[in-house]
This record gives structure tokens, C-alpha cells and sequence, in this order.
């Protein structure tokens, strides 16, 4: 799958595993599986979401930037690895 | 009419009782608080015959509804001194329900230590002597069992751990593949069941009772309508049943509140190796199952079924808090030696959680290396021979880390913290300090709540106490936590409203659906502060409140005084 702004033909990469599976189709998406995605190079980490969980942002417990919780709008970079978390308590 | 099982180990009786009309809207948490405030002296002896040991269904045991025969074992706990419950899935809930039993409870202790298999079978119930069974762990203990009294009946055991007395011992349940891998694990109630000599419950599958509804169609309406519930839920419809209760590693390490090293950090470099998602992989390929439910009815099927590297069954039910606990906190990073530490602690016994807080602390200690697998199963099995080390570990964290002078201990009231760092999940920290269990999880577990900032004190107190009473609720009613995920959304709370009024009558709203969750909270907090408990027992361990968590920068920051507003009941 790929996120692409059509204007802007600059791409990046970045990995992506979610506990919620989302709102549009992704291709080779399974719950908890890492995938590479590719996306327009400005794009913005809330766009990201925005685009992919449009209906179910207020199931996101949180989002990982890179193995951290990521409470920012920083904009994604090459090689980025985005967790997206569910609300969950565990036992 | 459901009865209680009244079972004396030392005059050998056992008598049928009708149940207190006062009794019939407690279940599960709140009659095990009821019974035991009703009936037991808050400052006995655990191990001693002043003691009950109450075993019984929720509320909602013996319905339909889904995941509701969740089995509640209580009393008061050897570990930590308080009241105790602790829940577990498996079969027997549903059987002891259909065998026409509310509750079992078992006082008194045998004089000559003599030991006894209970079996309950449809409308008489009897103590049959047990030597032979003496010195079996479980899983030895259940296929004996299986041989002696039938392939199709519940058990309910204890293993060696119960047996000595080791105040981190469980009680063991079997689930619907016949593992006794459902554990009843914090606070040492399996030392209790072995004080009153009882070596297993042995539910025998003639049972014939079903619940009695005021109203059964609408019962069964609102029933459909909460499993909907469940199953649109995103975690307990779609993610426990794929991954289980170990996708959290990568959750909380991203967190930064994955317990590493005793505590030591929050975020580890290794933790997808020991991840849900890592457990998937690997057992994709030996055969393991997820998606496995742990009692029949289940529609969330969050349990599973693992293999070793040849394909061969090693454990079943591992869950996170195993794996944090014994991996992460103890820098162990090898799933499957997790799971033979898993296997272990389930035949032998032991609370997984206890066992790799104490392992830890060992570590801390120097006396394994962190990282040490073969220390850290070499530990196990000074426990199960009972070495002189061995029954310092069998005593828990606490007395461990005392032992070895080890001065960062990870308890509350006793009994180890869980796979969260309180520092950065401060609502859990909350919980973990003013749980009547001591430091419980489960008890209310802030993780993931969009409503406070998990490293920020605003919003704690008042978060853990809703999620206090919410669980002390469900632990009520006899569900799973994870059907609980659903009530976030208030017209699942609807339906569960209208599903008690199906089963008992009258009206029901929030209020009263939730009073239950706080009747219970009361009722413990009374016993406990019978038994000596006071709000300056309400702490976390002093290192939480002085040393900075590397992964988030933030120390646990919530005062005594905020600390008392939590369940104020």
C-alpha cells in the first residue's frame, strides 16, 4: 500500500504494525505483523493516523514512534517504525 | 437453589446449607469478602484452622453469558496479610454451578495432618483420603486424578508449593483442554488450601442445575447484545484473540513501564524478542495455538496452547504478566525458556508473577546474574526441593529481598508489583498501593486510558478508583476482565444492567450495578483494617518515590494524603 501525495513524487519508507486493524484497506496487513508502507515524504505522523484509522482514532491507546510513545506531530522520516497501540489492560 | 458446601477438615463434615436470603446479590469478590467478614477473624493465623478458604462462581455463574464462569478462590492471604480473592478460568466455575453449588468453603484444619481429595458430585459431596496423591504435581496430580475418578470430571489442586506451605503458592484450575494451567496465583492461597489438607476438588461433570431467571428472554436478549459488545470491542473482539495478553510486551515497553532488571528501567532494546508477536512467530511454526479458549462459552479466546522447538506441549495460559515478570525484569530475553517457567510454576504451584520478582531481586543481589536463564531455573528448583535458599524464595519477594539485603523491593502489602512500572503508569501505581489485595493489577489497570497522561499525578486517584470499582464489579459478577474492555462504551453497561435484571429481578441502572463493585470494596477495606491495616500501609516501595525511571525521567509522585481519596469506601 501506498500513501502518496500525488503531487509530490518524493517517497519514504517506514515500517508499521498496529493492534487495530484499520479503517481503509492496507495491503499485507495483519494485526501485530510489521510491514513497510510507503508514504508521501512530508507526511505527518497525525496525518498518518488520520488516514489509516479515520473511524476508530478514540480505540488508539497510543502511538509508538520508533519503540517510544509518541505524543507529538513530528513529521515521518525515512526507516521511521510506527506501533500503533489499542486501549488494553493486560493479566 | 444453589446451596454452599460446608466442609470441615478437622470434625470431617460436610453439610449442604441453604443460602442466606442476605447472600443471594453476593458473588464471586463479594461474597469470599462477606463470608470471610462474616465468618473470620481479620487477625488469624492464614495458615491456621481459624481460617476459610471460599471457592465459588460469580454472580452471573451458571448463565449463559459469556466468559462467566470464571472461578473466585478466597481468604486470608499467608503473603500479604489482607483479604485475598483471586480469580482464574478453566471449567470447574460452570461445574460447580451446575452441580447446584454457590460456594465451597473449607475451615478447620485436619489434626494429624492427614490429607483429602474433596469430590463433589450432584447433591452429595464426600472427603476421600489422598496419601497417594500427596507429592504429585499438577499436571502428574490431574492425569491420576483423571485415571482414578474420570476423564471428564474439574479439578481444582494444589502442588507441592500448596502443600509445604509456601505463601507464593496457587491454586490450580483446569481448563477445556485439561491442563492445569488456569492458576488462582496471588497471595499464596494455595498454602491455605493445604492447611485444611485438602489436596484437590474434584468436580464430577453429572451436574444438572441451571440458573434460575426472573426473566430469561430478556436475560437472553440483552445477553446477544453485550457478546456483540465484546466482539465489536477492537481488543477483546479482534487482538486477545489473534496475539493473547503478550502483545502488551511491545505496548508497555513503548511505554516506557516494562519492568527491566528489577525495576531498573522502563524501555529494553530486547524486548520484541520476548513480544506477543515473536510468540506467534515462532509457534506458527511448532504447532502452538492462540485463539484457545480457557472455558467453554468464551467468546474471546484470548488463551494459548505452546510448543517446544520438536512440537512438543510445554505450556499453556502464558500470559504477560509471566513473561514480564520473568523476562524483561529479569533480563531473560528467551520465550521459550519463559515457558518452561511457566510450566513449572504451574505444575509446582507457584505464582509466575512472585517467582520473577523474586528471581530478580536475586539477581539484584548478585546472586545470579540478570540474564541468567539456567540461574534463574536453577532457582526454580531449589524452590521445589525445598532447599534451604528454596524456601527463603518460597516466602516471596519480600522476605528474599530481606533476606539478601537486596533495599529495592518491588511489593506493596507484601506481595510483588506487576508487569507495570507504577513511575510511568501512575494510575496503576495508585492501584497497586490501595487495593485491598495488595498490589494487584487487576484490581484496576490504567494502562491505555485516553482521560489522564499515564506520567502526570492529575487524574490518578480518581481514575484507579473508578477502575477499582468496575473490577471489584466484575470479579462480582464472575466475568473476565477482558469482557470488561466493552463497558467503556456505556450501552454495553446497559445491557449488562438489563441481563441482571433477567437473572435476579428488579431494577437495575449503573448505580446499582456498579454499588456492587463498591459494597465489595468496603467490605475488604473493613477486614483489612480489622486485621491491622492502616493508610499508611497504602505506599509504594521507597525507591519508586526517589529514583527517576530512565525510560519516561519521572518518579512516582503521588503523596499519602492524595493516596487516601483512592476508594474511600
Amino acid at each position: 500500500m501506498t500513501i502518496v501525495d500525488s503531487i509530490d513524487n518524493n517517497h519514504i519508507t517506514i515500517l508499521f504494525r498496529s493492534h487495530l486493524a484499520p479503517t481503509i484497506y492496507v495491503e499485507g496487513f495483519e494485526l501485530g505483523k510489521q510491514i513497510k508502507l510507503e508514504l508521501a515524504s512530508n507526511i505527518t505522523l497525525e496525518q498518518f493516523i488520520r488516514e489509516l484509522f479515520q473511524d476508530i482514532k478514540e480505540h488508539i491507546g497510543f502511538v509508538a514512534l520508533n519503540g517510544v510513545m509518541e505524543r507529538k506531530n513530528p513529521t515521518l522520516s525515512e526507516g521511521d517504525a510506527i506501533d500503533v497501540f489499542s486501549q488494553i489492560s493486560g493479566g | 437453589m444453589a446451596k454452599l458446601l460446608r466442609v470441615n477438615t478437622n470434625l470431617k463434615t460436610i453439610v449442604y446449607e441453604d443460602v442466606k436470603e442476605e447472600y443471594s446479590l453476593f458473588g464471586g469478590r463479594s461474597l469470599i469478602a462477606k463470608l470471610l467478614n462474616d465468618e473470620v477473624d481479620p487477625t488469624c493465623d492464614p495458615l491456621g484452622p481459624g481460617n476459610k478458604l471460599i471457592i465459588c462462581g460469580g454472580l452471573l455463574n451458571g448463565t449463559v453469558a459469556s466468559t462467566s464462569g470464571r472461578l473466585s478462590i478466597g481468604g486470608k492471604s499467608p503473603l500479604t496479610g489482607t483479604i485475598k480473592e483471586a480469580n482464574a478460568g478453566g471449567i470447574a466455575g460452570q461445574m460447580l454451578a451446575r452441580l447446584g453449588v454457590k460456594a465451597i468453603i473449607i475451615e478447620g484444619a485436619p489434626l494429624n495432618k492427614e490429607w483429602y481429595i474433596l469430590k463433589v458430585s450432584m447433591d452429595k459431596s464426600e472427603l476421600c483420603p489422598a496419601s497417594q496423591y500427596v507429592g504429585l504435581n499438577n499436571y502428574a496430580l490431574t492425569n491420576q486424578l483423571k485415571h482414578d475418578f474420570g476423564q471428564n470430571i474439574g479439578i481444582i489442586s494444589i502442588g507441592g508449593a500448596g502443600e509445604r506451605g509456601y505463601r507464593n503458592s496457587t491454586v490450580q484450575i483446569t481448563d477445556m483442554s485439561g491442563y492445569p494451567s488456569r492458576a488462582a496465583g496471588r497471595g499464596g492461597l494455595g498454602a491455605v488450601m493445604g492447611s485444611k489438607g485438602i489436596k484437590a476438588i474434584v468436580l464430577e461433570p453429572n451436574g444438572l442445575i441451571s440458573a434460575e431467571y426472573v426473566d430469561k428472554e430478556r436475560f437472553m436478549n440483552f445477553h446477544r447484545k453485550f457478546v456483540e459488545g465484546i466482539k465489536a470491542n477492537p481488543v477483546s473482539g479482534q487482538l486477545l484473540p489473534a496475539l493473547g495478553t503478550a502483545v502488551l510486551v511491545n505496548m508497555v515497553n513503548g511505554l516506557g513501564a516494562l519492568p527491566i532488571c528489577n525495576y531498573s528501567d522502563g524501555r529494553w532494546d530486547k524486548a520484541e524478542l520476548i513480544s506477543g508477536e515473536k510468540l506467534g512467530e515462532i509457534q506458527k511454526d511448532r504447532g502452538g495455538k492462540f485463539g484457545h479458549p480457557c472455558q467453554p462459552g468464551c467468546v474471546i479466546h484470548c488463551s494459548n496452547i505452546l510448543n517446544d522447538e520438536k512440537g512438543n506441549y510445554v505450556t499453556s495460559g502464558m500470559e504477560y504478566e509471566t513473561i514480564a515478570l520473568n523476562g524483561s525484569n529479569c533480563g531473560i530475553s528467551n520465550l521459550d525458556t519463559i515457558a518452561k517457567i511457566d510450566r513449572l510454576c504451574d505444575d509446582f504451584g507457584l505464582d509466575t508473577m512472585e517467582t520473577g520478582a523474586a528471581i530478580a531481586v536475586c539477581m539484584e543481589a548478585k546472586k545470579i546474574e540478570f540474564g541468567d536463564e539456567k540461574g534463574a531455573l536453577g532457582l526454580i528448583q531449589e524452590i521445589m526441593d525445598g532447599t534451604e535458599f528454596g524456601q527463603i524464595l518460597s516466602q516471596g519477594t519480600e522476605t528474599t529481598a530481606k533476606f539478601l539485603g537486596v533495599k529495592r523491593i518491588p511489593t506493596v502489602k507484601g506481595q510483588s508489583l506487576a508487569g507495570y512500572d507504577p513511575r510511568a503508569l501512575k494510575g496503576t501505581g495508585v492501584t497497586y498501593a490501595t487495593s485491598p489485595m495488595g498490589s494487584d493489577h487487576t484490581a484496576g489497570n490504567s494502562l491505555g486510558d485516553p482521560t489522564v497522561d499515564p506520567y502526570k499525578k492529575e487524574g490518578q486517584v480518581a481514575l484507579s478508583t473508578n477502575l477499582q470499582v468496575a473490577m471489584a464489579t466484575i470479579d462480582t459478577l464472575g466475568l473476565c476482565i477482558f469482557a470488561s474492555f466493552c463497558i467503556a462504551d456505556p450501552q454495553n453497561v446497559g445491557y449488562l444492567c438489563e441481563m441482571m435484571a433477567g437473572r435476579f429481578g428488579g431494577e437495575w441502572n449503573p448505580d446499582r450495578l456498579f454499588g456492587l463493585g463498591v459494597q465489595t470494596l468496603a467490605l475488604e477495606n473493613k477486614f483489612n483494617r480489622a486485621a491491622g491495616f492502616k493508610a499508611k500501609d497504602n505506599r509504594l516501595p521507597e525507591f519508586m518515590y526517589q529514583e527517576v525511571l530512565p525510560s519516561t525521567g519521572s518518579v512516582f509522585d503521588i503523596m499519602d494524603k492524595e493516596m487516601q481519596q483512592a476508594i474511600p469506601f
